[in-house]
């Protein structure tokens, strides 16, 4: 078995690319895992302790590369405390956080374009007790070779799958055990102009703009951003959190997250060179304890990271990036401290 | 500065605007402070209730955020 990568907090955890045959005999030995890759690798894994869905696209330590169809990218959990697997439609997305053990987290992974990532990114942070149980996780996507494919997830076996219910890890924690979540999102407000949104929407055509109510489409193609590479950067508090744009259609913008009424939004600075700008912020992040990461399959793109190594960040590339509520274009770890 | 007790009158301030008037560090306060913000509907016992069990519970890496309860 090959360690491509590893982190540890009390022992060395399996966080890399392997073989199938590999990830099969992990199940069988009881490891609890979170698993990346293509439908049809995935749909070959036993049941077991593991969650997974579709994407490709990984970075490993030795940089962005995109799987064949014999390999997964796994992350093992470890022996941290009970954990159980669960599926959740959307009508029962809140039952992500009922059903997380006091103390612990969930580790959730949704399939893209579903109802389920809908109703989670509308009303994630707005659970009962969402701050205290965090769920943490990622968007499940797909080839982008491949443009009819769809985003798949997987509970406990390859033949549980669903391209709309939200496949779950609840992992109880000891209680001296902390999960701890670290955020690298390379954008910045551009503070030329405050825009506010109206209502809660993926979808928004109105907008106000410094206190002016603007066509949001004809906004941004104003601003010659409708090319999608830099999103809004909402301000919460100080954290940074993106939504960033699918499509600029003409009556209204696509995005690939909701924006909110009551948060103010800015479009972001553009970046210069990605795998720079995020070698340079992970090595102020403590990597002692990292449990879990993802990174956005638009940083991926737009940053051209296929090749490119990021201060030894290794995970899945997502379609969207799951920590109590969605982020788009930003890398998550979750560390236990 | 430990976890002040449930009775204490910082909840209450924290509850009432006092969490957005404290410079957050840690993203968990930064998007719930924000959440509670956008959220008039809940209840203040409710708000007051959360926030407690949030510091209490991460208490350890809510260092920077704590020491600023004298303040308020």
């Amino acid at each position: 078995m090959s360690f491509l990568s590893s982190t540890g907090f009390d022992r060395v955890r399996v966080n890399a690319v392997l073989p199938l045959g590999d990830v099969v005999s992990l199940i069988a030995g009881g490891a609890t895992l979170c698993i990346a890759g293509h439908e049809d690798v995935l749909r070959q894994l036993p049941a077991g302790q593991w969650i997974g869905g579709t994407t490709p696209y990984v970075m490993t330590a030795a940089g962005g590369a995109k799987l064949d169809h014999q390999h997964l990218f796994v992350t093992e959990l470890g022996d941290l405390g009970e954990t159980r697997v669960a599926h959740y439609g959307p009508d029962e997305m809140e039952k992500i956080t009922a059903n997380t053990p006091d103390g612990g987290f969930a580790l959730t992974v949704i399939p893209a374009g579903s109802r389920c990532h809908e109703r989670f990114a509308h009303d994630a942070a707005n659970y009962p007790q969402a701050f205290l149980k965090p769920t943490f996780g990622w968007i499940a996507g797909h080839d982008l070779d491949q443009p009819g494919a769809s985003a798949k997830v997987f509970a406990g076996s390859g033949e549980a799958w669903s391209g709309d219910r939200a496949a779950v890890l609840h992992v109880a924690l000891p209680e001296d055990v902390l999960p701890h979540l670290e955020f690298v999102n390379l954008f910045e407000p551009d503070r030329v102009e405050t825009i506010r949104f109206h209502q809660t929407t993926f979808a928004p055509a109105r907008a106000m703009v410094n206190g002016a109510e603007v066509d949001f489409a004809d906004y941004v193609r104003s601003r010659g951003l409708e090319h999608g590479q830099l999103p809004l950067v909402g301000d919460y508090s100080g954290a940074y959190v993106n939504a960033s744009l699918q499509e600029v259609e003409a009556e209204r913008v696509r995005l690939y997250a909701p924006v909110f009424p009551g948060v103010d939004y800015c479009f972001a600075r553009p970046i210069g060179d990605y795998a720079e700008a995020f070698a340079e912020r992970l090595a102020q992040v403590p990597s002692q304890g990292t449990l879990f990461s993802c990174n956005c399959i638009l940083n991926y793109q737009f940053g051209d990271l296929a090749g490119k190594a990021i201060g030894g960040f290794g995970g899945p590339i997502t379609f969207g990036e799951i920590a109590f509520q969605l982020h788009n274009q930003t890398l998550i770890e979750v560390r236990l401290v | 500065m430990s976890v002040p007790p449930f009775i204490h009158p910082c909840w209450k301030r924290l509850a009432t605007g006092g969490l957005q008037e404290l410079e957050l560090r840690n993203p968990a306060a930064q998007m719930m402070a924000k959440r509670l913000d956008r959220d008039q509907r809940t209840e203040l016992v409710d708000r007051v209730q959360e926030i407690h069990e949030f510091f209490t519970r991460y208490e350890r890496t809510l260092g920077h955020e704590l020491s600023q309860f004298d303040r308020l």
